[in-house]
């Protein structure tokens, strides 16, 4: 038990801040980040949204990717 | 014999999620403006943790460095402004990306479209014709030179002149991985030249303001066109 309150402990710190201020950045909403807590499928769906989503921090700018 | 055979499955299954996920990773790279090679370090252990938060908090070339992003749509610096290079420290080597623009006058592609259908080749610029030719100059997302030319009348087609990655299916072709396959369509507009945006991934901009789903926009003689990190001048020869 205590194994498991660890490794989510460390999850939350390592990956999840993080991810907070990356999502913050891009433009969405940071609280998009807590899919990370769904095991497997929440990290994948946040790379997605990242890697294809528009990102609203560079929508309308000039030299937007 | 059954275990090796597994064994490679495996490892076939495995290789193919890394590509997947390097896919991905890049992308995300290319839009906070880093080069994607900065992914190759997010398969070595414990630096990939690192790195993770060195991105977070790093200041992203493409919210202008600054990490505040600027909501009202900014006119765009001089076509010739430098890309913005990776603010990290220590970059990994990187073969295929320029740093710098190099002047125009190596390298230039230069793309004259015939009709749909039809088979392009690139050639040398021929002299200006009667009817009015128009040129896309300015660098792509890496840097390159561009130089596109087309005629007033490629524009007068029923599909335009269709901008984008796959030669196959675009006119005018900018081998940029900004660029969506399909990314957008010149047409005719009057004695000029309008844009509409063919839902592309990274979008397209008129003058630093972005195109609408389905929006047709006119360029201006010596507008700037952005199609993904490609930036384009539109001139009239």
């Amino acid at each position: 038990m205590a194994e498991v309150l660890f490794s989510f402990i460390l999850t939350l710190v390592l990956l999840l801040f993080p991810l907070w201020k990356i999502f913050g950045k891009a433009g969405f909403n940071p609280l998009l980040s807590l899919l990370l807590l769904i095991p497997f499928f929440g990290a994948v769906a946040c790379v997605l949204i990242l890697a294809f989503g528009r990102w609203p921090a560079t929508e309308g700018r000039s030299d937007d990717g | 014999m059954m275990d090796v055979f597994s064994g490679i499955l495996s490892l076939i299954f495995a290789l193919a999620m890394i590509a997947l996920f390097a896919w991905f990773y890049v992308r995300i790279a290319h839009k906070a403006g880093y080069s994607g090679w900065w992914v190759v370090l997010m398969f070595v252990p414990i630096v990939n943790l690192v790195m993770f938060w060195v991105f977070a908090f790093a200041n992203w070339p493409r919210l202008g460095g600054g990490g505040a992003p600027a909501r009202a749509p900014q006119r765009a610096p001089a076509l010739a402004a430098e890309p913005v290079p990776p603010s990290r420290p220590a970059p990994p080597p990187q073969p295929a990306a320029t740093p710098r623009p190099r002047p125009e006058t190596g390298g230039t592609i230069v793309d004259r479209p015939s009709r749909p259908g039809a088979r392009r080749e690139p050639e040398i610029l021929p002299p200006a014709a009667a009817a009015p030719t128009w040129m896309l100059s300015g660098f792509d997302g890496d840097g390159r030179p561009v130089r596109l030319t087309f005629g007033g009348a490629d524009l007068d087609a029923a599909e335009g002149l269709v901008i984008g990655r796959d030669s196959s299916r675009a006119h005018l072709v900018l081998a940029d991985a900004s660029v969506s396959r399909v990314h957008a369509r010149l047409s005719a507009s009057g004695d000029g030249v309008a844009v509409e945006d063919l839902d592309s991934a990274n979008g397209s901009a008129v003058d630093g303001r972005y195109l609408e789903s389905g929006e047709r926009a006119e360029v201006p003689n010596g507008g700037e066109l952005t199609f993904g990190d490609a930036r384009l001048r539109l001139t009239r020869g």
